[in-house]
């Protein structure tokens, strides 16, 4: 039973690791639902490979899911729009919806295509094998290592808002970054996972922190205590395994807003290095 | 002892030796761990196993076996477990991803644990070419094996031999089992009068040879055509044979070779893809210029979905189950068949057109 456990919350902390990294950056830049819009990009390509006749869970397909995503990147860096009062967030609400809905009009066309739009929302963490942990990892530790390298870079774009003109090249790769990501995660845990994965850790230790190091040595403390948490909460009750890790991160956040109105905590609006 | 009458209550629960000799045995064995992908083979294995087994399955009665929904004590279970039985074509595709996470070895496919139900079935459907994007054809044939209860018994022959591989010194047990299965499928398809006159074997035979019909017309006894002591499951279905009606999904291929009734269309536009406006349009038309007045859909299915089409054809549902447990009073394989062939003659009484 334990090492039915380990395959799961491995692949979960090997998520989570990055996941709350780049988190922090998202909820410093405004843009939350840039990971929904991804995730759904990435969906949308494997889908369409679906119906050239590529299946699922192949490289061929993988290839698909990461050119629509480098698509999205592009699309995304170049929608910081100038002299407007629409934001940025309403780019990628709409990409989002639309990403989906192509989805499903597609997986129409495909057999058992809503299947594979469920499963696509909650994932399957609990048959994730070695080998694809092992894959995943070493693509995120080859961006963990170019987000530390460039780190400076990174944090200016997220936390000064000033030099957005110089900052394309900047802005498409971390998109572009972040898009490989997640289609990693998205395949293996599914878009809600992933989503919680991505903003709760990072919102909970914002709550108690202005300061980006503090922040993410707590999201990655908050998120694997939900992870395993949630990952024997899921073995001793037997439910599945996607859901309940949600509701865990969501929990969490419930606990970490008491916490913050007992201790009075007030660690103020203004994003530090 | 407790795991012992808990499954002897189940067995009871479920309808096990109802009408038919019980393997009786003394056994204080440990019963044989088996799981099993969908609830209707479980309910074959406890049939022929009786109190030798300990047996459960992975789907739920009214899951679309093509897709279950992930629970850790999927992968427990199967780690325990001596014995596995899978359709073992493309229907159960959950189930290498699965296997793999077990890792138990003794059922993975290959092992000694691992039974297909398929083996030695006659097999419809296959495709002469394969392409997905026809819907979810199935590459190697239809795999809903079970809408045919002399196949079935292929199915059940397979579990025995399953279980006198993993457990040879009960070897006796099982083949009692299996017999007493075999009557029981026998005396309800064919009716006692003609099990007495024939026997089951040369009445199975000919039902799978598809003479069944022609040598019951042909052939007299006490002066009438033998067709007339047709009983049981066939007895009924004489009611809707050579019927056409409307089917929901690509299920009943089995089915309709032995009861002869057909699915001349079905409302999926093809297998595993949901209706489009287009297709539902063709349909109607084809309903109303054919008289087709039925619909037979399996019970996993969006029954609205169902019900609007047949309330603008003016036909009438028929929703059944596909597993035991998928309906009150539906506990068994037995009870499963009686829902189909009594759903199906009750609203099949009048002639087409």
């Amino acid at each position: 039973m334990l090492d039915l456990m380990l395959a799961p919350i491995a692949a979960g902390l090997v998520i989570l690791a990055i996941h709350s990294y780049l988190g922090l950056h998202v909820i410093a830049r405004g843009v939350i639902f840039v990971d929904l819009a991804f995730a759904q990009i990435a969906a949308l390509g494997t889908t369409v490979g679906l119906m050239v006749g590529v299946e699922h869970g192949t490289p061929m397909s993988m290839g698909f899911s990461l050119g629509f995503t480098l698509l999205g990147a592009l699309a995304f860096s170049f929608s910081r729009l100038d002299d407007t009062v629409v934001p940025q967030e309403a780019i990628i609400g709409i990409t989002y919806v639309v990403a989906s809905a192509a989805v499903v009009l597609i997986a129409g066309f495909t057999a058992e295509g809503a299947e594979h739009v469920a499963e696509t929302m909650t994932g399957t963490l609990i048959w994730v094998t070695w080998p694809q942990i092992g894959r995943m990892a070493l693509v995120y530790a080859t961006l963990g290592v170019f987000y530390f390298v460039f780190r400076r870079r990174f944090e200016a774009l997220s936390l000064h808002d000033d030099s957005v003109h110089k900052a394309r090249l900047w802005d498409f790769l971390f998109y572009v970054t972040f898009g490989i990501v997640i289609s990693f995660s998205v395949a293996i845990a599914g878009v809600l996972m992933v989503f919680s994965a991505l903003v709760i850790p990072a919102v909970v230790a914002f709550l108690f922190t202005s300061r980006f190091l503090r922040a993410l040595l707590l999201a990655w403390a908050v998120g694997t205590v939900a992870l395993v948490a949630g990952v024997l909460a899921s073995f001793t009750l037997d439910v599945a395994t996607g859901p309940l890790l949600v509701c865990t991160f969501g929990l969490m956040l419930v606990v970490a807003l008491f916490v913050r109105w007992g201790t009075g905590i007030r660690p103020g609006s203004k994003l530090s290095v | 002892m407790r795991l012992l009458i808990a499954v002897m209550v189940t067995g009871w629960i479920t309808g096990y030796g109802e009408g038919a000799p019980t393997p009786v045995s003394q056994d204080l064995r440990e019963p044989v761990r088996v799981v099993t992908t969908l609830p209707v083979y479980a309910d074959i294995v406890r049939k022929i196993g009786g109190s030798g087994v300990e047996v459960s399955s992975i789907a739920a009665p009214n899951e679309d076996s093509h897709f279950v929904r992930p629970k850790p004590s999927f992968a427990v279970r199967i780690r325990r477990a001596e014995m596995f039985v899978t359709t073992g074509l493309d229907l159960e595709l959950w189930v290498p991803t699965l296997l793999d996470r077990a890792g138990n070895s003794s059922v993975a496919e290959g092992g000694r644990g691992y039974v297909t139900a398929y083996t030695g079935v006659d097999l419809l459907d296959i495709p002469t070419a394969v392409d997905r994007s026809g819907g979810d054809v199935h590459v190697f044939g239809n795999p809903h094996l079970i809408t045919d209860p002399i196949r079935t018994i292929q199915v059940a022959r397979n579990i025995t031999v399953g279980l006198k591989r993993i457990a040879p010194d009960r070897s006796s047990l099982w083949d009692a089992g299996l017999e007493s299965f075999t009557a029981e499928i026998h005396r309800r398809l064919f009716g006692e009068t003609l099990i007495e006159l024939l026997g089951g074997d040369l009445l199975a035979d000919l039902a799978l040879n598809g003479t069944l019909h022609s040598f019951l017309e042909t052939e007299e006894w006490q002066g009438s055509p033998l067709i007339q002591e047709l009983g049981g499951w066939l007895g009924v279905a004489e009611a809707f044979r050579g019927r056409d009606i409307i089917c929901y999904h690509k299920n009943w291929a089995y089915l309709e070779d032995r009861f002869g009734v057909r699915c001349v269309d079905y409302v999926e536009a093809k297998p595993g893809i949901p209706p489009t406006p287009g297709h539902v349009a063709d349909l109607l038309q084809e309903m109303s210029s054919q008289g087709l007045d039925v619909i037979l859909a399996a019970s996993y299915f969006d029954q609205r979905k169902v019900e609007s089409v047949a309330r603008r054809g003016g036909a009438t549902v028929v929703v059944v189950p596909m597993n035991p447990g998928g309906k009150e009073g539906v506990d068994d394989y037995f009870s499963l068949v009686d829902y189909w062939v009594n759903g199906l003659a009750g609203v099949l009484s009048r002639p087409n057109g």
